[in-house]
């Protein structure tokens, strides 16, 4: 996949997964490539200043708890990252709606 | 098997990856990230363990997929900070800015001295005027600092981090070229001077040995502001960055020259020919004090001579007072007077001179100077009949102002000691100087020489 595809997105893969149910870096990785079916692969280096500078725009909400005697990082959406998502998707959907529109154009003319 | 790390060293280097501790970072920031950053490590490698089966390998895998960990780690730590940074560094950059038009302002004067002799004797007066009002100014804020060069030499940076630069001084004599100038005194500071208060530290305090370099030891990248004293009695400070990723940064700073630079001054004073005889008699009370100096662009301020002799480390390094009064007695013999006189009156000898203190008269030909252009500013006459009498060890003296009311605007000579020929001073007594004189008919201060 060209990563430049992802661009743009990944704030907006990330508010999704955490919509579903509160997670943690590791587990939001391993959801995307699972999600994806392999096709996404977020790394490190570009999920955790996403997830920061999400937090810091009050989109997301972390918290902590101990599990397996470590302490391990816990994101949720707060309200205004759930309307930030809702405004993402419907963003999302116009705009494949577009691209697709037009791919489907050219088909038809070829 | 609940408490379960890898057993990579890697993970403990995380702690290690930020820069130096700041003031204004939330206290827990770098636990936080160290916290998450692990968690997720970790459970990369428990999850490679399981697939590879060897330790390793889902080393390697884990790193492979990750990347760097500290790199991360201090990308989150700027991210956090970058808006506090941001506006650090705007302020050090307007700091800067101003720094360099001051100098700009000072060079353009300077400039414009050496163009025309009359520009410049009024420019020289300006100047000799702020100088002296710097000087004066400064007084507190040279006490200060040199307050805390007395404190013992130190190097305090124990919490440098890896990426910490050895940050030196490379002190020079006159130019970049120059032999290197031992015995000056450096002192770093962390933050800007903002007038400074008790509780500032230095973080460093040392001095430059023969080869004139001091090290400063490690030092956390980031803005600094220091303060050099060379033996010739001037000093500078200056801001500077220590710059991220090298190993060592050398600062060269060319100082005057101050070897070779002990001279014994003569002055030779020229009196107008219209003058009486009898006039030709005066002495010439006088008073010098050394100038700014600017060396490869650098403005040079002599200290002040109160705070230089108030702290023992000075003159103990060859900092000694280099400012002073004199009389020049018609013979040219010169009569050093000490630096703490009380004046005594605004008029006429409003004192008997059994009320004034008294001191032992002692002259020599020559005064002993060290530095380079001191500035010899004429106040006025001291008349025959207020000479000191030979073979007598007490008297008075009585200086009839050139320029009643004013210790500024005053006629000046200036010389300088890095000329090697000048051993006598040519001392021109301006006509309208006399000429002031006389209408203020004798209008005198009286004063005693205190022991």
């Amino acid at each position: 996949m060209d990563s430049r595809l992802l661009t743009g997105t990944v704030d907006t893969l990330i508010l999704e997964i955490i919509g579903s149910a509160p997670t943690y870096g590791y587990e939001i990785v391993q959801t995307v490539q699972e999600r994806s079916r392999g096709y996404f692969e977020i790394t490190e280096g570009s999920l955790y200043p996403a997830l920061h500078r999400l937090e810091r725009q009050k989109l997301l909400e972390a918290f902590w708890k101990e599990v397996d005697g470590r302490d391990r990082k816990y994101y949720k959406l707060t309200p205004a990252g759930r309307s930030a998502l809702a405004a993402k998707k419907k963003e999302w959907l116009k705009f494949s709606a577009g691209v697709n529109g037009i791919l489907g154009a050219s088909r038809g003319l070829a | 098997m609940e408490s379960w790390e890898p057993p990579v060293a890697w993970l403990d280097d995380l702690a290690a990856a930020f820069p130096r501790p700041r003031d204004d970072e939330p206290p827990e920031l770098r636990a936080r990230i160290v916290k998450e950053l692990r968690d997720h490590l970790t459970c990369a490698y428990r999850r490679e363990l399981v697939l590879c089966g060897d330790e390793t390998d889902a080393e390697r895998r884990v790193l492979e997929k990750f990347g760097d960990p500290r790199r991360i780690a201090r990308k989150l730590w700027f991210d956090a900070m970058q808006e506090k940074i941001m506006s650090q560094r705007w302020m050090f950059a307007c700091s800067s800015a101003l720094s360099v038009a001051c100098l700009a302002m000072v060079g353009f004067v300077w400039h414009g001295a050496q163009q025309s002799a009359e520009a410049s004797r009024a420019m020289i007066a300006s100047m000799q005027e702020s100088n002296r009002q710097f000087v004066e100014q400064g007084r507190a804020f040279n006490a200060l600092v040199l307050e805390k060069l007395n404190q013992p030499e130190h190097k305090a940076a124990p919490t440098a981090l890896p990426d910490a630069t050895r940050l030196k001084f490379r002190v020079v004599q006159g130019s970049a070229e120059g032999p290197p100038a031992p015995g000056c005194r450096v002192g770093i500071h962390s933050h800007m001077w903002k007038g400074g208060s008790s509780s500032d530290a230095m973080l460093y305090i040392g001095e430059t040995g023969p080869d004139g370099i001091v090290d400063c030891g490690l030092m956390n990248p980031g803005p600094y502001e220091y303060f050099i004293f060379a033996p010739g009695g001037v000093y500078t400070s200056q801001q500077l960055y220590v710059r991220v990723g090298q190993p060592e940064q050398v600062e060269t700073i060319a100082c005057p020259a101050f070897e070779n630079s002990r001279r014994e001054i003569a002055f030779d004073v020229e009196w107008p020919d219209d003058l009486p005889d009898a006039q030709k008699n005066w002495g010439l009370y006088c008073e010098y004090q050394p100038t700014y100096v600017s060396v490869a662009g650098r403005i040079w301020v002599p200290f002040e001579n109160k705070a230089a002799g108030a702290f023992g480390l000075l003159t103990e390094n060859g900092f000694e007072d280099r400012s002073g009064r004199v009389l020049i007695l018609p013979d040219g013999r010169l009569m050093p007077l000490p630096g703490d006189l009380k004046f005594r009156g605004k008029g006429p000898s409003d004192l008997s001179s059994a009320t004034l203190p008294r001191i032992e008269r002692v002259s020599s030909a020559t005064l002993p100077l060290r530095g380079t252009k001191y500035t010899l500013r004429l106040y006025g006459v001291v008349p025959p009949d207020s000479l000191p009498p030979d073979g007598k060890s007490e008297f008075e003296l009585k200086v009839v102002w050139f320029h009643p009311g004013s210790r500024n605007n005053v006629d000046s000579v200036e010389f300088d000691l890095a000329n090697q020929e000048i051993t006598k001073v040519p001392v021109k007594i301006p006509s309208d100087s006399l000429s002031r004189l006389r209408s203020a008919g004798l209008f005198s201060f009286s004063f005693g020489i205190l022991n």
